[in-house]
């Protein structure tokens, strides 16, 4: 089960084709919480996610005239973006970048199900984690990816991405682990409900 | 009893397993106690907010798409031509492109009757009113089919492949007037016209690459 994907109205992906400048900027408006979500997820870096949502939406709008509804649009966007990221991922140039910056920047006035403390341990315990590892937790866990799906992306087989994912969650328990043992005055996390 | 993280991983996400090893897995209570423990770990990945796209990114997309030069063909004249011009005008001229020579065309080269667009039976369309709607969803339909087209060779006639660019050269520009019709406020009966030649043209295309895929032994 992946979060759910906004849809877009045909006509206004119909006068977005045509270039409509309107149109393109009610697609962009609709999509763009969903595809800067994974970016900033996949990349952790401001600049870098900011760099792939622009140029994943010059693409979209590019490839307008190819998109044949074989899938949701939403889920053909996704697709666009995630290939931006993981270009990013690859590039040189992504490993000389400057640091990350700090997690709680991610984090707008908490209204999630977490409280704020919870949230920023996960999210720093996703941002250390390797950045295969991320990608393969955040594509599954999250965007609702298979195996298949995510080895086709990454070059590697369903059963790589299982080991990745495996991998992931190992690290992110131990690392979750770590934030509990340095803050023993808490009451258990109820992020890993183990005690 | 010993357990991989990427088993407990398979059956929190009701994956093919071996019977005999789930059955194991539930039965432990280290295993059941780290199973909930994975699934924790997902459902609050799940719900950590979202981050705000930054406020300036639409505005760079934007400029970007502007600075994209209009293709060089020798449509683009006519289009530029028309998109300047009335909307009323390049409409109508658009009916008598398409309607001129092909039999049963009228004399009088008006826009046909509004409330009614009746299709001829080339191309398999059917003799049936059809309204705004149903020709947006035609279109889109025609789309999804073209898609399920093997991808187009790289070496064909030059008569071919003159056809399939000529058509697509007239989808984009009806695109287009289709895109200025709806900003300016044409009358929906004269945007449903052109939804019509759209469709039209998406069948011609459809045929013309199916042909093709045919001759390429698909």
């Amino acid at each position: 089960m992946s979060l759910p994907m906004p849809e877009i109205d045909a006509e206004v992906l119909a006068l977005a084709r045509g270039g409509d400048r309107a149109a393109c900027e009610a697609v962009y408006r609709l999509f763009a919480p969903m595809a800067y979500r994974v970016a900033r997820r996949l990349l952790t870096s401001a600049a870098a996610a900011e760099d792939a949502l622009q140029e994943g939406f010059v693409d979209v709008f590019g490839k307008l005239a190819s998109y044949r509804g074989e899938a949701g649009f939403g889920f053909w966007v996704r697709r666009i973006v995630v290939n931006r990221c993981l270009m990013q991922l690859r590039s040189a140039w992504e490993s000389r970048r400057a640091p990350e910056e700090p997690v709680e920047s991610l984090l707008p006035a908490p209204v999630s199900a977490l409280s704020a403390d919870h949230a920023i341990d996960l999210e720093r315990a996703l941002s250390v984690l390797p950045a295969t590892a991320r990608v393969v937790v955040w594509l599954h866990d999250v965007e609702g990816y298979t195996h298949r799906e995510i080895g086709e992306l990454l070059g590697h087989t369903a059963s790589f991405s299982k080991s990745q994912l495996a991998r992931a969650h190992e690290k992110l328990r131990a690392l979750l682990s770590t934030s509990t043992d340095e803050s023993e005055s808490k009451s258990c996390p109820g992020v890993l409900k183990t005690c | 009893m010993s357990w991989r993280t990427e088993d407990l991983l398979s059956l929190r996400d009701d994956e093919p397993m071996d019977a005999e090893l789930r059955t194991r897995l539930l039965e432990d209570r280290a295993a059941s106690g780290e199973l909930a423990s994975l699934r924790s770990i997902r459902e609050a990945l799940r719900v950590l907010p979202d981050p705000e796209p930054p406020p300036h990114v639409w505005a760079r997309i934007r400029a970007e798409l502007d600075a994209i030069p209009p293709t060089r063909h020798p449509w683009a004249a006519w289009r530029h031509w028309c998109g300047g011009g009335a909307i009323a005008a390049s409409v109508a001229l658009a009916a008598l492109w398409l309607l001129g020579g092909q039999p049963g065309a009228p004399d009088d080269p008006g826009l046909p009757s509004a409330t009614t667009v009746s299709t001829q039976t080339r191309n398999d369309r059917p003799l049936v009113p059809v309204n705004y709607a149903s020709l947006v969803a035609e279109s889109e339909r025609l789309e999804r089919m073209l898609g399920q087209l093997p991808a187009q060779r790289s070496l064909m006639n030059a008569s071919t492949a003159q056809a399939i660019a000529g058509l697509e050269d007239r989808i984009a520009w009806l695109d287009q007037q289709i895109t200025l019709a709806a900003a300016r406020g044409v009358a929906p009966e004269q945007r449903m016209m052109l939804w019509d030649q759209r469709v039209e043209m998406m069948n011609a295309l459809l045929h013309v690459r199916y042909a093709q895929a045919q001759d390429a032994g698909f």
